[in-house]
């Protein structure tokens, strides 16, 4: 399954309206202008997820996992590496971040600032397929990309996609990058797909 | 509603309420018109307010803040389905409850909060939020950044000193090396020209140099006494006239030096040296030193 030039250009559009919501109360909640990017949108098989994360990513990473559910169901997290989850804390904070193993206020930072981007995404997928979804409270963990993606490939059954969603913060003159991985069963991908291109016809 | 199913509300019901009695954090829920429907032990102790007085009001009745903050979205986001992690970082407490720690300036209790849909099969019927005291954990981290940013200065400062020490070192090569190449000159003429006419006077320019350099290391022995706090001092009447006379001698030498010649002059004593000329910037060194002004060249530029 791969994106079309037209539904790849539709759907960074509606991230970026989702984001933008996100921005603004990253930007409230720390007195500093944030701008949330969406430069590129892929969707891989579960199975080759780790095989092209990991040539973006290499290092030990900190993810925020949060489980959603309703007619749309599936897993979704935020993943940066550590030292730009470390970064963007020592950004929002403006406070030098300790190792994040040792630092309870920073990967509860983390854990605030994935949630909102989780929010943020599902909640216009969920407006756009007129849904609605419901999360379970957002998990942090700090282990290897691997140990996560393999722990998301042990719980699917069937079939099972991954949206992947570039995403660049942009604040005080520094930018980290992060990636929003959604796994989606085929159907549910398809539908959002499909209400996308409606959506995108629309407007 | 089977029996079933209402025997597992109550008992889901039970378990919330075994829950909310024993937890060490605040759990309070809402239905979906945001009024409390229940308040634990632990709020009714840290908030003041009774759980009676509690249940049955409107949330933003009981905290009209929570609107004045903004936080009113995320209930209302909650009665949507989604579920917020509020960190103490970002929003330094949920409730605001007064907890004094004035030596480390805390007045309020610092918090970290979830808000969530409470759903059942039918839909969403209300919100939980769960609030944790994290008080202590946001002092001793305090605490620890304080130590960090300590140890870190003294790191710098170790840096620094390691740096003036490596500059006192290179200065010192320096002013040690001056008076040798006036005794290496004269030496390499005296044993080259054994009949020179000027061999009493080169003698006394290697001696006066060896003494200068014998003060040298001896001044920066007294510098390392100081340094060890053992320096004893030489008490003695000495003629005032002398010095005065002395430092006059050294600005008018080097006065005389430099306005005509600046670099040019450099060259010129340079090639001086080279021939054995070397003693006016040995006898300025000394007589500074006499002065009580310390080893320093008349001019750097020339060695």
């Amino acid at each position: 399954m791969k994106l079309t030039a037209v539904q790849e250009d539709a759907l960074i559009e509606l991230l970026n309206i989702g984001f933008g919501r996100a921005a603004a109360s990253l930007s409230q909640l720390t007195g500093h202008r944030v701008l949330l990017e969406v430069p590129h949108v892929t969707i891989h098989p579960v199975d080759e997820l780790t095989e092209s994360l990991e040539r973006v990513i290499h290092s030990e990473v900190a993810s925020v996992h949060q489980i959603f559910s309703g007619p749309v169901a599936g897993d979704a997290l935020l993943i940066l590496d550590q030292s730009g989850a470390s970064m963007l804390k020592e950004l929002l904070t403006n406070e030098p971040a300790l190792p994040l193993s040792i630092d309870a206020s920073a990967r509860e930072v983390l854990t605030e600032v994935g949630n909102i981007l989780l929010n943020a995404c599902l909640g216009t997928f969920g407006n756009l397929l007129r849904v609605q979804v419901t999360f379970s409270v957002p998990q942090l963990n700090l282990e290897s990309l691997g140990a996560i993606l393999e722990s998301l490939r042990v719980n699917q059954e069937g079939m099972k996609y991954a949206l992947v969603v570039h995403a660049g913060f942009k604040l005080r003159d520094a930018e980290v990058r992060g990636y929003l991985v959604i796994v989606l069963s085929v159907a549910s991908l398809d539908r959002l797909i499909r209400a996308v291109e409606e959506w995108e016809q629309r407007s | 509603m089977t029996v079933e199913r209402q025997s597992d509300e109550l008992l889901a019901t039970g378990l919330l309420r075994w829950f909310e009695e024993l937890s060490d954090r605040g759990i309070f829920t809402t239905d979906r018109s945001l009024v409390v429907r229940t308040w634990n032990p632990w709020l009714a102790a840290q908030t003041g307010i009774t759980a009676t007085d509690a249940v049955g009001t409107p949330l933003f009745e009981l905290y009209p803040s929570l609107v004045e903050r903004g936080l009113e979205t995320y209930y209302r986001n909650a009665l949507a389905g989604e579920v917020h992690v509020l960190s103490e970082r970002l929003h330094k407490f949920l409730l605001p409850i007064g907890r004094h720690l004035q030596t480390m300036g805390i007045s309020e209790m610092a918090q970290s909060a979830r808000i969530a849909p409470l759903s059942v099969d039918s839909g969403i019927v209300g919100t939980i939020t769960v609030i944790e005291d994290v008080t202590e954990r946001v002092v001793s981290e305090r605490e620890l950044r304080s130590q960090i940013a300590a140890s870190e200065r003294a790191r710098s400062e170790a840096e620094e000193a390691s740096k003036l020490k490596d500059e006192f070192l290179a200065t010192l090569s320096h002013e040690i090396r001056t008076p040798l190449n006036a005794v290496l000159g004269w030496a390499t003429m005296l044993r080259t020209q054994p009949k020179m006419k000027s061999r009493d006077h080169g003698l006394e320019v290697i001696e006066r140099n060896a003494a200068s350099q014998l003060r040298l290391v001896e001044d920066l022995l007294d510098m390392a006494r100081v340094m060890s706090g053992k320096l004893k001092l030489d008490l003695r009447v000495i003629g005032f006239e002398d010095i005065v006379q002395a430092a006059v001698d050294v600005v008018k030498d080097r006065d005389r030096d430099r306005v005509p010649g600046g670099p040019l002059d450099c060259e010129r004593r340079s090639r001086s040296a080279a021939a054995g000329g070397l003693e006016p910037d040995v006898e300025r060194n000394q007589i500074h030193r006499a002065g009580g002004k310390g080893a320093r060249p008349a001019d750097r530029g020339c060695d």
